[in-house]
């Protein structure tokens, strides 16, 4: 494990465990977590890849009203390796490479359901930055671009711990500024020229609470 | 479809990348179109463009990037695929044409110069290389162009070339002639949209990204013209208020001497339960009913209360461990 990783780890676990996060109501809430993500938007690639990311937030209820208010910061990363994707039109094989870094903020609800099980909703937009490859026999090309995006998304979420719970989220990205197409989406010859993409990814949460 | 994925970056280099500001820009990410004389030669090369026999036309899709150019955000590549004609078998040619569009003159008359642009030309049946060649004879010409800071710009332009293969792998020639390009939109159909007047065939339109301004050049660089309030009947030149030059300006003046109208001229501008466990315990009307104490006494309490800690020395027990 890396030394760094490690110390934050260490540093976290003695955070959330302190007696001064046990003196009172958690409102800080730091959620590292891992999934599947699945392209969407770019219909011939048809590919899943794997992201991770932390999500960072404050909040706390208002008295005498069950749900729980945050503002997040979530940062992530999600590759989609390598795709062989066979064009049909032109009996050709070519390869796909996407990754997609996402800088979001915005609001999450926490409504308590039965126990210790809670229902998450999500709202937030920022900004995906992401990172295309293509090659086939003969040439290749790559390309970055800067998406505007939002992002809804629903969860569950176990309170083990008054410091730890464990959660299962779903989320749907899509970019919120016109699109008119991409270039790879183009050269696979998509019907909607990759113009509306969009990612919908499924993770687990471990959260810190302190 | 076979899939793998690679995870071989560092990534703590990419959180760290994810902090520095965007340096992502580009002019034009659009589809298009191609239309083109195609004419295939397998034996032998033409000395010139004039010696090329009639060949067939084509139409084809196209599309235009500027992220993938390798002249940077004020170049755009144009990728364009076409099904041959012949009879041995369907083949498939693709285009990439990549232009420096600081560079390109913009009378639709002068070509782009030389070393402002690189072609080539590969022809495959499936996935084999039946030609693959650079453009050795021609030239692009750029019509008309709407070049925008953010992703949204547009272009037109026209093309005659022929391409062979240097290295003698792949005898023969290929000739693209008469060809024409066109993004969709196109540059007029922004214009339109934005409520510019019409191409005048001699005046370019450039959207700065500077407070929605636009800068107005002539094709000559010899006198341009900026959106909004400009007092200073010299042009842009000296202006404050922004990078690009324009901001605040309006109608007028001529100056900016030099600016050659295209993309380069503005490339700079660019409660309640306070003592719980959380509101799982509190899911009743209010705060009174929370009861996380009763359920944490005991044995589990004790583990639960110091399980951080045990955690944190499993961590550092098992990073000992390792390192010896």
């Amino acid at each position: 494990m890396n030394k760094t990783v490690k110390m934050i780890l260490v540093g976290v676990l003695l955070l959330a465990g302190s007696p001064a996060s046990r003196a009172g109501g958690t409102h800080f809430l730091v959620e590292p977590y891992t999934g599947m993500a699945f392209n969407l938007g770019y219909s011939s690639e048809n590919a899943f890849g794997l992201e991770s990311g932390a999500v960072l937030a404050v909040g706390g209820k208002f008295k005498g009203f069950p749900p729980r208010f945050y503002a997040y910061f979530r940062a992530s990363q999600a590759f989609f390796g390598e795709d062989d994707v066979y064009v049909s039109s032109r009996a050709a094989n070519v390869s796909v490479c996407r990754e997609v870094r996402a800088l979001m903020g915005g609001v999450r609800v926490v409504i308590p359901l039965w126990w210790e099980l809670r229902l998450y909703l999500e709202v937030g937009g920022g900004q995906l930055f992401t990172d295309s490859h293509y090659r086939e026999p003969g040439y290749s090309f790559g390309y970055s671009e800067k998406f505007g995006a939002v992002e809804l998304g629903t969860g569950l979420n176990l309170r083990l711990f008054r410091w730890l719970s464990l959660g299962l989220v779903i989320d749907y990205t899509f970019v919120a500024e016109p699109e008119h197409g991409d270039l790879i989406a183009t050269v696979l010859g998509e019907a909607d020229r990759g113009s509306q993409p969009g990612w919908l990814r499924t993770v687990a949460t471990l959260g810190l609470h302190f | 479809m076979n899939r793998r994925n690679s995870h071989t970056r560092p990534g703590l280099l990419a959180w760290l990348l994810l902090l520095l500001p965007a340096t992502v820009r580009a002019g034009i990410d659009a589809p298009g179109w191609l239309s083109v004389e195609y004419v295939r030669n397998e034996l032998e090369s033409y000395e010139s463009l004039e010696e090329i026999p009639a060949g067939t036309m084509l139409a084809a899709d196209a599309y235009f990037s500027s992220n993938a150019s390798s002249y940077g955000p004020d170049g755009v590549l144009v990728w364009a695929g076409f099904t041959t004609p012949g009879e041995q078998g369907r083949r498939y040619g693709i285009l990439l044409l990549d232009i420096d569009l600081s560079r390109a003159p913009l009378d639709g008359q002068t070509p782009v110069p030389a070393g402002a642009w690189q072609a080539s030309f590969l022809e495959k049946r499936g996935n084999e290389i039946v030609f693959s060649g650079r453009a050795v004879l021609g030239d692009v010409w750029v019509l008309d162009l709407f070049f925008s800071h953010g992703d949204d710009g547009a272009l037109e332009a026209d093309l005659a070339l022929l391409f062979a293969d240097d290295g003698g792998r792949f005898p023969g020639c290929r000739a693209l002639l008469q060809g024409r390009l066109e993004s969709d939109p196109s540059p007029s159909l922004l214009r339109q949209q934005r409520g510019l007047p019409p191409d005048s065939s001699d005046t370019v339109y450039v959207d700065t990204g500077c407070s929605g301004d636009v800068y107005l050049a002539d094709d000559t660089g010899q006198g341009c013209a900026c959106g909004g309030e400009d007092p200073d009947a010299g042009g842009c030149e000296g202006d404050t208020g922004g990078d690009s030059g324009c901001e605040g300006d309006t109608g007028g003046g001529s100056g900016c001497e030099g600016d050659t109208g295209g993309s380069a001229a503005c490339a700079a501008d660019s409660g309640g339960c306070g003592n719980t466990s959380g509101s799982g315990a509190c899911s009743g009307s209010s705060s009174s009913n929370c009861s996380t104490a009763g359920r944490r006494r005991g044995p589990w309490r004790r583990f639960s209360r110091y399980l951080p800690q045990l955690l944190a020395l499993l961590v550092l027990l098992v990073g000992r461990r390792r390192r010896s």
